[in-house]
């Protein structure tokens, strides 16, 4: 079982066409303040990256959730935990309408609902249609050169900084446009 | 002239509701305040906010929990978390010589009470005043 990417997909292209997101960084506060102004979202010192907190009706300020992520965290990794708690609002609380969510099955280790909030979260902050603009250098290098690494390692946190991603993430999103140039090509 | 309705429990402020939970539940504020672990000061401060900062629900929410009330009969919530990938230790048994296994797996699998007079005592040894 799996997640429906094409329901991914149509959301966060209304989310940018919206807000007009064209270059990097993609900002979440800018799209959470824009487009879901129920969501609160607040820096605390948590034991976990981030949480969403749902409640089943109004607080007086109007709020419907809050988001808190780790403040003790580097600021790429709160984007990326924002946005994957903004995926949560959006398709498993339905931006409201929802007032509990509904456990969506399990594959592996990570439920659906997380696997499609990560995947979410990595599209948000490094789409591949747009970093595909950007990545004009080679995506893999021959391990046994030195420089050839060097190089792809010095590109990759070149990336990261344009994207304002972690370097973790780039090395997936990297690994993962590779994937998506080769189907492209019908490979 | 206009005669306005009374409060409902929805009309309250977040503060409000807490005080008639209180109230109901039979409690008093010194009570719920050490269930907190907070100064009844801080209690009027919960009482007297219109809406709670996310600190402050999870005080309120620590304490109702240890007095054994449902913190949903104030805010009915669902949570999610974005939960860190556990810390692999498996490392650190390579540290252990062959002979010191067996007794750490006799560590790791006693009760509660058992391991935390092992850490004060483990505590000790590190600081260099082993406890008894």
């Amino acid at each position: 079982m799996s997640f429906d990417a094409f329901e991914v997909h149509a959301e966060l292209h209304a989310i940018f066409k919206k807000l007009d997101y064209r270059q990097p960084p993609f900002s979440t506060s800018h799209a959470i303040e824009t487009l879901f102004p129920q969501l609160d979202v607040i820096g605390a010192s948590i034991d976990e990256f981030a949480r969403i907190e749902v409640f089943a009706e109004p607080l007086p300020s109007g709020k419907r959730a809050i988001i808190t992520y780790d403040d003790k965290s580097a600021a790429p990794t709160h984007r990326f935990s924002i946005a994957h708690e903004m995926a949560h609002w959006i398709f498993d609380f339905r931006c409201g309408a929802e007032k509990a969510h509904v456990e969506c099955g399990r594959s592996g280790g990570k439920s659906i609902a997380e696997q499609r909030a990560d995947y979410f979260a990595a599209e948000f902050c490094a789409p591949l249609w747009i970093l595909d603009q950007h990545v004009k250098f080679k995506l893999h290098a021959d391990e046994s050169d030195v420089d050839d690494m060097a190089a792809l390692k010095n590109h990759t946190q070149r990336m990261a900084s344009r994207f304002n991603v972690s370097l973790r993430c780039m090395q997936m999103r990297l690994r993962d446009l590779s994937h998506w140039r080769m189907m492209r090509r019908g490979r | 002239m206009m005669q306005l309705a009374p409060a409902t429990v929805d009309d309250m402020t977040e503060g409000k509701k807490l005080e008639k939970l209180i109230e109901e539940k039979k409690l008093n504020k010194a009570t719920f305040a050490r269930a907190c672990g907070v100064t009844p000061s801080a209690i009027r401060n919960m009482t007297s906010a219109v809406e709670w900062k996310p600190a402050m629900w999870a005080t309120i929410q620590a304490g109702l929990e240890k007095l054994g009330i449902d913190p949903q009969e104030l805010r009915a919530s669902t949570t999610m978390r974005r939960d860190r990938a556990p810390e692999d230790l498996r490392p650190l048994v390579e540290k252990f010589p062959a002979s010191a296994l067996e007794p750490l797996r006799k560590l790791l699998t006693a009760g509660d009470l058992e391991r935390m007079r092992v850490a004060d005592y483990l505590d000790g040894l590190l600081k260099g005043t082993p406890s008894k």
